[in-house]
């Protein structure tokens, strides 16, 4: 079990330093964009298509780290008035129904991401450069997998001060 | 059967599991038994990707983040005390103003409670209004300014309901005023009751205030005047606003630093706009078989058979959605939206007034006794006994309920500034 730890921490830490790089990148792309149209008319072609990718990756990466700390929004009704085995029943349990969720929307997530990519559909290019959907969308699969991940393991953490 | 699937969402909902897990097992169902393939919720999912302003809403959270972390608080509050704080009662106006614009610009996620309730309680007290009364304010102010740019449940409103952004905007300013001036003129009254002192006016004060926000003061001209003056869209503004507050929290006033600091809010705020998507996305699937089985037409007629005057139903509906909106309140946006537009269409209600009517039911959700959030918030950040709080708000709910009924039948106020 703490291998199990500490091989999440690491996770956590990864998508953490994502993150950073996706939030910053958005920043400063989206900022050349607006620069660009009011200096001169004009703007980077790939900028917005990349940026909408670039929003669903942070957001289901955010989604995973969500899951590690608790932050999904739910009733709570169960984590506000429960405590004790009851309260860590109601949790287990709630895990349970999101953990066979998950694995369901990865399955279904992978088939889409099989088609896409027998279909070689391309999200945008860059230049000649084609960006492939199988590639920009395969944060779906990626993101649910993760929130499985936390979701199991958060089963068994002891509770943080 | 379907009341089986009630009882068993019913039960799901009460042990807290994730309501983006209650909706996506909810549509792979739905497709399941409608014979579509799994994949179905997938593709609706992506849609998230083709909507073009669906970064205003990790950018804006990112900035609101940056400026609830650094001491943005401490100099509004400062400077918001140089002007007002002479006039008699003033501070609590002061706490009005100031909470207002520190939740339009943070996304009424609760940091105002946090961040703004904390420094005022004692000024508040000190001042000599009653306790009661200083509990109440603070946590109505919790979600005060929610009506105002660039507020989080105003933009993930527009995007679920497909109204114009923009256009929401514009129309939420005077019934946010409007309730701005309501709790001031009470808050006035009670201090003038209480005999709360005000303080003298000091001009060293306040160029002193100004002096220390002078990177903050542009900020709501900017973002707000950008908006309203049509320079730019929505997300371009959420863009603006990221970049400057980086720039100025980080590198101007040294709050933050972009290391230590910036790499926790960054995780932060993506945590909550991760948590909005998933149920976005997973909603997008759901709502979406609902409307191809015609539930909003449905709901209409079935409601039309008693229901026939749109006033009757505009009373039907605030009931429905503060006890909705105390419950979750992004959610509830995502879920509660795509069904209830349609319908309220059917009843000839502009889409747009629908928008403030339903924001303005979730700003009292989140301080509706006894699930709403504020209430929480406020009970942990003052140490106050929830059933404490229930009796402070009484008082300012029944204010806003007044309110709300004075925006839902004059719909001019809300549309007035969109021609």
């Amino acid at each position: 079990m703490r291998h199990l730890y500490r091989l999440e921490n690491g996770i956590a830490r990864a998508e953490g330093f994502a993150l950073c790089a996706l939030v910053l990148g958005m920043v400063l792309l989206s900022s050349l964009q607006i620069i660009m149209r009011l200096a001169f008319h004009s703007g980077i072609m790939w900028a917005d298509p990349m940026l909408r990718y670039m929003v669903l990756w942070a957001g289901f990466i955010g989604a995973a780290l969500a899951a590690r700390y608790g932050r999904h929004f739910c009733l709570d009704l169960a984590h506000k008035f429960l405590h004790g085995g009851l309260g860590r029943a109601a949790r287990a349990g709630s895990s349970l129904v999101s953990a066979v969720v998950c694995v369901l929307l990865i399955n279904a997530a992978w088939k889409f991401l099989m088609e896409e990519k027998a279909n070689s559909v391309v999200s945008f290019s860059i230049g000649s450069f084609e960006v492939m959907a199988a590639w920009t969308e395969f944060i779906l699969p990626l993101g649910f997998a993760l929130i499985l991940f936390h979701t199991v393991i958060g089963v068994f953490r002891p509770e943080e001060a | 059967m379907s009341w089986l699937i009630g009882a068993i969402v019913l039960l799901l909902a009460i042990v807290g599991a994730p309501v983006f897990s209650i909706i996506a097992g909810g549509a792979l169902y739905a497709f399941h038994r409608a014979a579509i393939d799994s994949s179905a919720v997938i593709i609706e999912m992506l849609r998230l990707a083709s909507m073009p302003a669906l970064i205003a809403i990790p950018l804006f959270t990112f900035s609101g983040y940056v400026l609830a972390e650094s001491n943005s608080p401490k100099r509004i509050l400062r400077l918001a005390r140089a002007m007002f704080d002479w006039l008699p009662g003033g501070i609590a106006a002061v706490a009005l103003v100031s909470t207002a614009l520190f939740t339009a610009f943070t996304g009424a996620s609760g940091v105002t409670i946090i961040a703004l309730g904390g420094l005022l309680y004692p000024i508040l007290r000190e001042k000599g209004y009653p306790e009661n009364f200083t509990l109440g304010l603070l946590t109505t102010t919790g979600s005060l300014g929610l009506l105002f740019p660039p507020s989080l449940p105003i933009i993930l409103y527009g995007l679920v309901a497909k109204v114009s952004i923009d256009q929401l905007f514009r129309a939420g300013a005077i019934p946010g005023l409007f309730l701005l001036v309501l709790l001031a003129v009470y808050a006035i009254w009670t201090g003038r009751r209480a005999g709360v002192k005000s303080s003298p006016f000091s001009w060293k004060e306040l160029g002193l205030a100004a002096r220390e926000s002078i990177w903050e003061i542009p900020l709501p001209f900017i973002v707000i005047g950008g908006i309203y003056l049509g320079w730019f869209t929505a997300s371009e503004a959420a863009t603006v606003m990221a970049f400057y507050t980086l720039v100025v929290e980080v590198f101007i006033y040294r709050d933050l630093s972009l290391t230590g600091d910036i790499p926790r809010v960054v995780r932060e705020s993506m945590m909550l706009v991760g948590a909005i998507f998933v149920v976005l996305g997973t909603a997008l699937g759901f709502t979406n078989y609902l409307i191809d089985q015609e539930i909003p037409a449905a709901i209409f007629t079935w409601l039309h058979s008693f229901v026939t005057s749109k006033y009757a139903f505009l009373v039907i509906l605030n009931a429905f959605l503060l006890v909705v909106n105390m419950i979750e309140i992004f959610s509830a946006i995502i879920i509660v939206v795509p069904i209830i537009a349609p319908v309220a269409a059917q009843y000839g209600i502009d889409p747009v007034h629908l928008g403030i009517i339903f924001l303005l039911n979730l700003e009292i959700g989140y301080m509706t006794p006894p699930l709403g959030l504020n209430l929480f918030l406020s009970s942990r950040r003052f140490d106050a006994p929830l059933t404490k709080l229930y009796v402070a708000v009484f008082k300012f709910w029944l204010m806003l309920l007044a309110a709300l009924l004075v925006v839902t039948y004059f719909p001019s106020m809300s549309l007035w500034l969109l021609n």
